[in-house]
C-alpha cells in the first residue's frame, strides 16, 4: 500500500513539476525532496528528473502494486505480459505447489480452461461457420445468458394466470327499469 | 536454426538415434498434443530440444482407440519412463489442443515421480486467420 502511495506521489510530483506554473512546484519539491531529490531546474533541462535516486523502485513498485490501469498506459508490454513476454505465449497457466493432490490440480486446470473458453473456441473454429450460422450461435448464446440472468419469469406467469380468470357473477346485474317517465333521459 | 536436430536412424520411439545425447537434464518440459484422434507426448529440455517422445499410436493402439483417454495415459507413462531413468526431476507441462487426452495425460504425469512446476495450456488460437475447412454433412 505504501509502495503504491509512494509511486503515485512520485508520479504526481513528476507531472506537477512539468507544469509551467512555478508557484506550486517548489513546495511539492520540498515535500518530496527525500524521494526525488530534484535540483531546481527549468523546463528546458529534462535530464535530471529521471536520474533521481528512486525512479527504479517506483517503477518496480508500479508493477508489484498491480495498478493495471497505470501499467497499461505506462508500459503496455508489461500489462499484456502473459502473451508477449514469454517466447511461447500461453492461454492459461497454473502454478502447482508441492504435494498437491492430483484431482485438485486437474480441477483447477479444468476450471481455468473453462473460464478461458478454450475448448468452446476450438470446437467453433474446427469447421467454417457462415454468417448465418454465426448469427444463430450468437442468438443462442445471448438467450442462454439472459435466461441465466433473469430466471424469475417462470414463477410470475403461473400466479397471474388464475387471477385473470374470474368467474362472471350474475348477482350484480341490474334488471330494474330506470326512474322517471317515458323519455328516460 | 540454432538447435541441431539429431538424425533418427530407425523410427522406433526416437530413442536409438539420440544415444550420444545421454545428458543428465534435471528440468524439462513435457508437451502434450491432444487432438481428437490421437495424443502425442514429447519430452524436451527447457530450450525445446526433444529428448524423447511417445504417442498413442506407437503404444500399440490403432484407429479410434488412439483418441481415448486410456491411450493418452499409456503414452504419457511411456514417455516419462524413459526420461525418469535419465534423471529428470522437475517438469513443466504444456497442453495443446482439444481432445480427451488432456486430463488423462496430466493425471498420468502427476502419478509418475516427476515434480510439476507449471501446467500451461498453449492451444494455438488464430486471431481470425485462415479459413477452416467446410462443415461436414454427416
Amino acid at each position: 500500500m505504501e509502495q503504491s502511495a509512494m509511486a503515485i506521489s512520485s508520479l504526481s510530483s513528476f507531472f506537477s513539476s512539468l507544469q509551467p506554473s512555478r508557484s506550486s512546484a517548489p513546495t511539492i519539491l520540498s515535500i518530496s525532496s527525500q524521494q526525488l531529490r530534484l535540483p531546481r531546474i527549468t523546463l528546458s533541462e529534462w535530464t535530471p528528473l529521471v536520474a533521481a535516486s528512486n525512479p527504479a523502485p517506483s517503477f518496480i513498485s508500479l508493477t508489484t502494486a498491480g495498478d493495471s490501469d497505470i501499467l497499461s498506459v505506462v508500459c503496455p508490454s508489461l500489462a499484456y505480459a502473459k502473451t508477449l513476454h514469454f517466447k511461447s505465449g500461453f492461454n492459461v497457466q497454473i502454478n502447482v505447489e508441492e504435494n498437491e493432490p492430483e484431482d485438485r490440480i486437474l480441477l483447477r486446470f479444468r476450471r481455468a480452461v473453462m473460464k478461458a473458453g478454450i475448448l468452446q473456441e476450438c470446437k467453433r473454429r474446427r469447421f467454417f461457420e457462415s454468417s448465418h450460422d454465426k448469427k444463430k450461435r450468437k442468438a443462442r448464446d445471448a438467450a442462454r445468458r439472459n435466461r441465466k440472468r433473469h430466471p424469475r419469469k417462470k414463477a410470475q406467469g403461473k400466479k397471474e394466470a388464475p387471477k385473470k380468470e374470474e368467474k362472471y357473477n350474475d348477482e350484480d346485474d341490474n334488471w330494474e327499469l330506470p326512474e322517471g317517465e317515458l323519455p328516460y333521459c | 536454426m540454432a538447435k541441431p536436430l539429431p538424425k533418427i536412424g530407425s523410427r522406433r520411439n526416437g530413442r536409438i538415434g539420440s544415444r550420444k545425447n545421454s545428458r543428465k537434464i534435471p528440468k524439462g518440459v513435457i508437451h502434450v498434443q491432444a487432438s481428437f484422434n490421437n495424443t502425442i507426448v514429447t519430452v524436451t529440455d527447457v530450450r525445446g530440444r526433444v529428448i524423447s517422445w511417445s504417442s498413442a499410436g506407437t503404444c500399440g493402439f490403432r484407429g479410434t482407440r488412439r483418441g481415448t483417454p486410456f491411450a493418452a495415459q499409456t503414452a504419457a507413462g511411456n514417455a516419462i519412463r524413459t526420461v525418469v531413468d535419465q534423471g529428470m526431476q522437475r517438469a513443466e507441462v504444456m497442453i495443446k489442443g482439444p481432445g480427451l487426452g488432456r486430463d488423462a495425460a496430466l493425471r498420468a504425469i502427476r502419478r509418475s515421480s516427476i515434480l510439476l512446476s507449471f501446467v500451461r495450456d498453449v492451444t494455438p488460437m488464430p486471431h481470425n486467420g485462415c479459413r477452416p475447412p467446410k462443415k461436414r454433412r454427416v
